[in-house]
């Protein structure tokens, strides 16, 4: 394994010093000179025609500038893929869920603001409701999204291998179906935003954005201007978990606001706002046939899946074919049918929560796996190695492994766990369940996928680096500079992170998926191999040497085995600037073309390179008085290839696992009858805390992707998706009692174990 | 005549079209286009908003080649048994 000087290292985050200290500026920070306020009045009904909006109060009073309503934006609906573009900036003849903003105000302060809702007064012709996918599904069933006449938002169906054939060869064969609830996205910072527009139009947007271009692009459309005559500029995000990627109401309201007023407007949302009306995780109802050999070698997989998504498709095609493409992986399955269902309904929109909807398809399977391995008698940790998918392997729908740890993960958590020792004894009511899953790092979906990193050298020798990736918390922009330090022979002190601002950063198409260290990791290192390449060009005449042969390391420039043979880079750069007039920059692009696009018809395709993988060995502590869970031990084995940054790196394994502890145990965003949220605060919505996390530990599990940068993989959503069924399968090894319907809440236990007992 | 289709999604939303058979000898990559969308369950709009040019998420080509490289761009004439290919140009993921 090569050792690095600076990659490997567990450095200071180069914004840690400023959160911690309350410095950082987030969007609800900034101003502006004679900025306005915006506020939304918002729907109180979950499905309604608007018959008319009477805003003429709300404009007379003193101090309000402006009142904007859906009919103010040119109607272009827009979506996350062109084929269902089903989406307006503010809904114009109908609300499609409760808290759906229906009027903008912008005014001098905030509460003249507030006091100009109260005198906005909307006629709604209330509509029936679809709460449910069975809702949606049932014939005759109100349309919720206006620009389908049906509710079916997106559907898939794939055969992956010869399913016939797989379960004809199975020796045990057995069907479950599995429940999931709506849970909330779960970032601390709410959507805020600040909008200007200059002189001549140009509008600039200051927003908390997860994927600010794909924000851009949304929102030029939707509010048919090019692309030019709007500038995007992330100010510090406080967390997204893919709950930020689209534009909202708030960007659009506060661009709009702005534009008609020619002041600053700014829109800060507060929590139970984003809690009852913004990105949610969608509810999944699925059923799942397996057949295995006796020695427990699975032969084929049949699965069918309905995520209730809210009325918009948003990001959902997407949740529908993760689900699906990810049965396959991480265990060796050689055929897989599937057939999933996308549809519309009256609650919040959903987008997807960290992890995709691979949380939800790796809850099934490792959940059924488990039962299965009971009833044939395999033990859960051969079960899981036996099926582990290894180098160079493919999967049935094409995936393509070019290296797995998966073995050593399965192996290594099982050992750290004491899972042998505890089958010989262990206290009452404790148990240990196992999950695997792999993430990829960063799919090839589409067309526009490319990265890019600019390295800016300055006169004092230090580098500035830009990428289009963003910073959402996860420690991204550390892992750059980490990059940039290790390839450039500089000190990481002398790496500088800067600023994402579409007018100087180059085009990415965001952050997701696992894929900044990747992706934008390998832009970074083709960026300082250019910069590396010119500062060569200019020095090495004066070093009677060719430019090939000059190398960089340890601060200085110099002749290949000849390190006496140079100069401190520092000089080197004033040469660049002061003799020749040249200030440096480094450019650096990476895309995998080498990979397939996504083929929606079929769900075929190699997708990605850099899978990561993960194993993780939950202990669980259950009251059976009680039906309490207490997550007591994790244990996650991670092949995230080379570790860039190892403390952050278990920070996001283990981040991941707590966020997703909440999903198993605690959270639910619930709807009375009529669609109204019932638990929109934080006070009643039940997001786990640091007081419930279990004692973690990860396992690295070194690998060396041939791809990766420096040999890295992505990392950070694995283990969100393995935690799940870890914790309902130690649940089962703690009492025996299986639940299949999350939230698996003490009252589900406590049922279930009285059922058990006969009670 | 009949035109030949090629896509990566479903064509028509809801369903596939392998094909779409005109009954006049002269249509445009433009008017096949808005035939398609016409057809198609979603709303799917493929061309720019003043109908100039193809919206940026789309790729299109005409027997292989695409259809920004062609002497018509939108506007060029299809013949019988010419095959359209129409993708899915995504900008983002999860």
């Amino acid at each position: 394994m090569k050792t690095y000087r600076v990659v490997g290292k567990s450095v200071e985050r180069t914004d840690a010093r400023v959160k911690v200290t309350g410095s950082a500026r987030y969007a609800a920070d900034l101003v502006a000179p004679g900025m306005l306020h915006g506020k939304f009045l918002r729907s109180p009904l979950a499905h309604a025609k608007i018959l008319n909006i009477d805003a003429s109060k709300a404009r007379a009073l003193p101090g309000v500038m402006a009142v904007v309503t859906g009919k103010d934006f040119p109607g272009i609906p827009f979506g996350t893929r062109p084929d269902i573009r089903d989406q307006l900036p503010m809904p114009i003849t109908k609300v499609h869920h409760y808290g759906e903003s229906v009027a903008a105000v912008a005014a001098i302060d905030e509460d003249t603001a507030e006091a100009a809702l109260d005198l906005i007064k909307v006629d709604y012709e209330e509509l029936p409701v679809v709460l449910t996918a069975q809702d949606a599904l049932a014939p005759g069933a109100p349309l919720v999204n206006e620009f389908k006449n049906s509710n079916i938002a997106y559907f898939t169906d794939f055969v992956f291998g010869d399913v016939e054939k797989g379960f004809k060869e199975a020796e045990y064969v057995r069907e479950e179906t599995f429940s999931s609830q709506r849970v909330t996205v779960g970032f601390i910072e709410p959507h805020a935003c600040l909008a200007e527009v200059d002189a001549t139009g140009r509008v600039l947007l200051q927003g908390s954005k997860q994927s600010p271009y794909i924000t851009w692009r949304h929102m030029c459309r939707a509010l048919d201007i090019p692309i030019s005559k709007m500038r995007i500029v992330n100010p510090f995000v406080g967390g997204a978990f893919s709950g930020k990627h689209d534009p909202f109401d708030v960007d659009f309201a506060s661009v709009k606001l702005a534009q008609i007023t020619g002041k600053p407007v700014k829109i800060v949302l507060n929590n139970d706002e984003v809690l009852a009306a913004y990105r949610q995780r969608n509810a999944m109802d699925a059923k799942l046939t397996i057949g295995v050999k006796k020695n427990g070698a699975i032969t084929a997989l049949r699965a069918e899946n309905i995520l209730e998504g809210g009325p918009i498709s948003g990001i959902g095609p997407f949740n529908i074919y993760y689900f699906g493409a990810f049965l396959n992986i991480p265990y060796k399955i050689p055929a897989v049918e599937y057939h999933g269902k996308l549809v519309y309904s009256n609650r919040a929109p959903c987008g997807t929560v960290r992890g995709q909807e691979i949380v939800l398809a790796q809850f099934c399977i490792d959940s059924l796996l488990h039962m299965v391995g009971e009833d044939i008698g395999v033990d859960p940790v051969d079960l899981r190695a036996i099926n582990a998918v290894t180098n160079d392997w493919t999967c049935a729908n094409g995936i393509k492994v070019d290296v797995s740890g998966l073995p050593e993960c399965i192996e290594r958590s099982a050992q750290k766990i004491g899972w042998k020792e505890s089958r010989k004894s262990r206290p009452e009511g404790r148990g240990i369940g196992f999950s695997c899953a792999s993430h990829p790092s960063g799919p090839r979906l589409g067309g526009h996928f490319g990265s890019a990193v600019m390295l800016k050298l300055l006169e004092d020798g230090r580098v500035i680096v830009t990428q289009g990736a963003t910073e959402i918390g996860q420690g991204s922009n550390t892992v750059f500079c980490q990059m940039a330090a290790e390839e450039l022979g500089l000190p990481f002190e002398d790496i500088l992170q800067g600023v994402s601002d579409s007018d100087t950063t180059i085009f990415d198409s965001g952050m997701f998926g696992d894929r900044a260290t990747y992706w934008d990791g390998n832009a970074t290192i083709a960026a300082a191999r250019d910069l590396k390449r010119q500062l060569a060009e200019i020095v090495a005449p004066s070093l009677n040497a060719k430019p090939e042969k000059i190398e960089f390391a340890d601060s200085r420039v110099f002749v290949r085995d000849e390190p006496e043979r140079g100069i401190d880079w520092l000089l080197a750069v004033r040469k660049a600037y002061y003799e020749k007039g040249a200030p440096l920059y480094g450019r650096g692009t990476w895309a995998a073309l080498d990979i397939d696009i996504v083929d929606w018809k079929t769900g075929t395709g190699n997708l990605v390179h850099g899978l990561d993988f993960i194993a993780t060995a939950m202990e669980v502590a259950v009251d059976r008085e009680t039906g309490k869970v207490d997550l007591i031990r994790a244990v996650h084995g991670d092949d995230a290839g080379q570790p860039i940054n190892p403390a952050m790196l278990e920070g996001q394994v283990n981040g991941g696992s707590a966020h997703m502890s909440g999903h198993a145990l605690w959270e639910e965003a619930l709807y009375n009858e009529k669609g109204i949220p019932l638990n929109h605060t934080w006070r009643d919505y039940k997001q786990p805390t640091a007081m419930d996390a279990p004692e973690f530990h990860v396992e690295h599990i070194h690998t060396h992707d041939p791809y990766g940068p420096f040999g890295a993989k992505g990392a950070g959503e694995a283990s969100s998706c393995s935690t799940l069924a870890a914790i309902a399968n130690g649940i089962y090894d703690a009492v025996g009692v299986r639940i299949k319907d999350l939230p698996i809440t003490a009252e589900k236990i406590l049922t279930a174990l009285k059922a058990k007992e006969g009670k | 005549m009949i035109i030949q289709l090629e896509s990566n999604f479903l064509l028509l939303g809801d369903r596939d079209l392998a094909s779409i058979d005109f009954d006049r000898s002269h249509v445009t990559l433009v008017e096949l286009l808005q035939e398609i969308s016409a057809r198609s369950s979603n709303t799917m709009h493929f061309l720019t908003r003043d109908g100039t040019g193809l919206d940026e998420w789309w790729a299109v080509e005409v027997n292989g080649c695409s259809y920004a490289a062609l002497p018509n761009g939108i506007k060029t004439s299809l013949q019988d048994g010419d095959r359209v290919t129409i993708k899915l140009s995504l900008i983002c993921g999860g």
